[in-house]
């Protein structure tokens, strides 16, 4: 099993292991890239880049130079003498004389090597140990994976604020808990304060490493670094090399001028079906697996498929758009990640094991971003595969899966409460939510699966009266709470606020039985509480405390924003703004005092807080929503 | 997907009769006092701080647009909203009060979606605006996002390229530029600088550039319709 890889200049240096022993290779690299020639100019331009001292062999190659284009053309391949040759002689080949372009200049050493050894990372059960980074260097000098870590360093705080650590030894894997992306995907739900738990937390970004390195092709040094957009780019590469596709420096597929008329018809959202505010039994909350990734790899969607005409495919509803069914690159390389991920998740959902069960969690989590980039990558103009109109087609085949599934549930006699893009709120009972899922899936092709039940669930309203996408909350039957788009889920919100929710919402909403005048007024007496104490001064600063992003250099803040306000007075360079509204305005949390706090602000807050709870409760709340709650769905 | 050029400005005429059309390749407002200020070739600059009152004027000039080539929209603004920033539904109202036929007019409107930073795409879709055949006008909105896109060595070369795009369609562009600085460059290739500033009861419209109009201001009244 291959785990790292050093790339030298004209040579690579592979370490592996292997029943329990460690192993090294050297192996020749020569570095290349393509020039794509104009009409009959390749044999004269790879004559010409053959003298070239920098260049170690230049030879005509049959490659697709355009991703439009499924035709093979003449291409020079040009391998350079090392990676220090590397740059120049790309630079002359551009400046050359019948060269239309290059392509493959702009991918890193280490991508290109192991997809030309064909190297595998992480294949094989054999296990890493890992060390810990001292001031000596590793601990272990003969563990696979050096971590590092700095004492008191912070998942946010850049590497410069910390003392300097050595590196690692050549043979060993660099894991930088501090400067690895993932903490910002998947944040660890424990502190880093012990030598035991800093060694878990690698394993654990190891079994991320493992999955995504394993399907994207990234040599595992590299990939911690790599957002999951980056991440995406690699797939795809890989997708369309195995496609016999070159990799072009620049992106090519532009977006034809559109009507108005057609943009009208072909960029809208995900479809939504607003709910009507108010309170609801007997709820079930079915979701699509991964939908949109689901349909790009169904209908086929791929810049080189649409309008391709070779074979009959998809169709797009409101624009007429056809895709082909040659497999095409994009969806080649959606399907392998989906794949794997679906069957881990469908593992997960057989384990009982929690160990297990955590282990499988985190692997199916590393490729759920991959997969949200999949889509959205589709319309960024940056992304050297993107097609905007498949972007669109995406989500006009979505709003049409997500219409016929309303459609499905209402021949059933379900009604449809709320829906958004890939879900749909059902007032049906478990066993109906379930029937529902299995027979939409068989009907639809796209697996609809039971995310939860609600036997209590809260639609709030707008200041119109009106139902508000994406906001809700309910009570799960196992008693969990699940909220959007209220105070609780809102990372800007004062603690304040969000444990009245916490607290608040099973007290509304728990006991079904009783009326639901009696639940509010229990809330009612919650608020009034909180109130006390934030009067009386018996709430710590913490919760007062509201934490903001600063996402924009300072100069752009034109306005007097309050954490924008805070942060010039105490700049953090997490860029993270702590404040308290205090009576003399925003000041950070370093130096706000409890009694100086705005205490009318926290009120109004409390009070918003509230409000959002019960806006759509009115004082005689009609049992007709009960009608399709059985007994014993009344409640956790 | 709120558009800052999405209200109609209050104080502005919200009914109108039926569009009586210019002729054809010529910019017309329906605002006599404004559409003499206008030329039939070139770049006309509109200035002005307030978006929704350029975006005000930018509609009414589409609905009077006579059937036949399309209006050329090279949409920069917010580049990554990409298309929502233009009111679609403000255009369709306004049609229907000109009684004309909204899909017709959406049809006629042909939207580029602004360019990116990539030098090989701005070409590509160069070469894409270069095929369409005929235009009856051009709108570009807003010059100072493409500033911002292109950055400084950028803006001659791409200014340059609307002014050719003008005398190879033997028409008109709309230039809409809402900074607080006339950059030289694009004071210097405009036919037309029009500075607007809504005033009480209508706007003040000073004139910075004309061929053949001396350099002052023009009221412009814009009584709200009754009903």
């Amino acid at each position: 099993m291959w785990y790292h890889l050093l790339v030298e200049d004209a040579q690579v240096q592979l370490f592996g292991k292997m029943e329990g022993r460690r192993i090294t290779e050297r192996r020749p690299y020569r570095p290349w890239f393509y020039a794509v020639p104009l009409p009959g100019e390749a044999e004269r331009i790879a004559w010409v880049l053959e003298q070239h001292p920098l260049v170690a062999a230049a030879r005509l190659e049959e490659r697709k130079p355009d991703l439009l284009d499924p035709r093979v053309a003449p291409v020079v391949r040009i391998e350079t003498a090392g990676v220090q040759a590397f740059p120049q002689a790309a630079r002359d080949a551009r400046g050359l004389e019948g060269v239309r372009e290059l392509a493959e200049t702009r991918l890193p050493h280490d991508f290109k090597v192991a997809a030309q050894l064909g190297l595998q990372f992480f294949q094989g059960d054999e296990p890493l140990s890992c060390t810990l980074l001292g001031p000596e260097g590793p601990e272990d000098p003969e563990a696979e994976v050096a971590v590092r870590w700095s004492p008191g360093g912070s998942h946010r705080g850049p590497a410069a604020a910390s003392p300097q650590l050595p590196g690692p030894l050549p043979h060993q894997l660099l894991l930088d808990l501090q400067q690895d992306l993932a903490h910002d995907i998947y944040p660890l739900d424990y502190a880093l304060d012990s030598r035991a738990r800093i060694l878990l937390a690698a394993q654990e970004r190891l079994l991320r490493l493992q999955e995504l390195s394993r399907e994207t092709g990234v040599p595992p040094e590299r990939l911690p670094f790599l957002t999951p957009g980056a991440l995406n780019t690699f797939l795809h590469i890989r997708a369309a090399w195995q496609q016999g596709f070159l990799i072009p420096d620049r992106k090519r597929i532009l977006e034809e001028p559109k009507s108005l008329a057609l943009l009208e018809r072909a960029d809208k959202g995900g479809l939504i079906f607003y709910p009507q505010p108010g309170l609801y039994r007997g709820v079930a909350k079915c979701d699509f697996s991964s939908m949109y990734p689901s349909l790009i790899v169904r209908a086929n969607i791929s810049p080189e498929t649409l309008g391709c005409g070779c074979s009959p495919g998809t169709t797009v509803p409101q624009t007429g758009w056809e895709f082909c069914s040659h497999a095409g690159v994009i969806p080649q390389g959606v399907r392998q990640v989906l794949e794997r991920r679906l069957a881990l998740k469908a593992a997960l959902r057989r384990e009982q094991d929690p160990a297990r069960r955590r282990e499988l969690d985190i692997r199916q989590r590393a490729f759920k971003t991959i997969l949200v980039c999949a889509f959205g990558y589709l319309g960024y103009s940056n992304f050297i595969f993107s097609r905007v109109e498949c972007k669109e087609a995406v989500m006009l085949l979505g709003r049409d899966v997500l219409a016929r599934t309303k459609a499905l549930a209402e021949a059933r006699g379900l009604e449809v409460l709320y829906g958004i893009t890939d879900s749909v709120f059902v007032q049906a009972s478990p066993q109906e939510a379930e029937a529902f899922c299995r027979d939409a899936t068989r009907e639809l092709g796209y697996e609809l699966v039971v995310d939860a039940h609600f036997p209590a669930i809260v639609f709030p309203r707008d200041p119109a009266g009106a139902g508000i996408a994406n906001m809700y909350f309910g009570l799960t039957s196992e008693g969990e709470i699940e909220a959007r788009g209220i105070a609780l889920r809102h990372s800007d919100a004062p603690l304040l606020t969000r444990r009245f929710q916490r607290e608040g919402i099973p007290l509304l909403l728990a006991n079904g039985a009783r009326p639901l005048a009696e639940n509010r007024q229990q809330l009612d007496s919650l608020l009034e509480e909180h109130q006390e104490r934030l009067r009386r001064g018996l709430v710590a600063l913490e919760d007062l405390v509201i934490s903001q992003r600063i996402r924009r250099p300072l100069q752009a803040y034109t306005g007097r924003a309050p954490h924008v306000q805070a942060f010039r007075r105490a700049p953090d360079p997490a860029r993270i703004s702590r404040f308290v509204f205090c009576q003399n305005g925003p000041l950070p949390a370093s130096q706000a005092r409890l009694q100086d706090a705005d205490i009318p602000h926290y009120q109004a807050l409390l009070e918003r807080a509230h409000g959002q709870l019960v806006n759509a409760l009115s004082a005689n709340v009609s049992e007709q929503h009960n009608r399709r709650c059985p007994p014993s769905f009344a409640g956790p | 997907m709120h558009s800052p050029l999405s209200e109609t400005p209050q104080g502005y005429p919200t009914a109108f009769a039926p569009a009586s059309l210019p002729p054809p390749g010529r910019i017309a407002f329906g605002l006599p006092p404004l559409d003499r200020l206008l030329v039939p070739n070139g770049l006309v600059t509109l200035r002005c701080p307030d978006p929704t009152l350029l975006f005000w004027l930018v509609v009414r000039a589409l609905v009077r647009v006579p059937p036949g080539p399309p209006v050329l929209y090279l949409h920069f603004l917010d580049y990554h909203a990409r298309f929502w920033t233009i009111k679609l539904d403000a255009l369709v109202r306004a049609a229907r009060r000109a009684c004309r036929d909204p899909r017709q007019l959406l049809e006629q409107v042909l939207c580029v979606r602004a360019f990116s930073r990539d030098q090989a795409e701005e070409e590509g879709n160069w070469e894409r605006i270069a095929r369409i055949p005929a235009v009856s006008f051009v709108v570009v909105d807003s010059i100072g996002e493409l500033y911002e896109l292109k950055g400084e060595r950028n803006q001659v070369l791409t200014l340059g390229k609307l002014n050719g795009l003008c005398a190879r369609y033997g028409c008109a562009a709309l230039v809409l530029d809402y900074s607080s600085r006339l950059h030289p460059f694009l004071g210097d290739l405009s036919a037309v600088i029009l500075q607007l500033q809504q005033a009480p009861g209508g706007a003040a419209v000073e004139i910075l550039k004309h061929p053949s109009l001396p350099e002052g201001r023009v009221y412009l009244p814009l009584a709200r319709e009754e009903g």
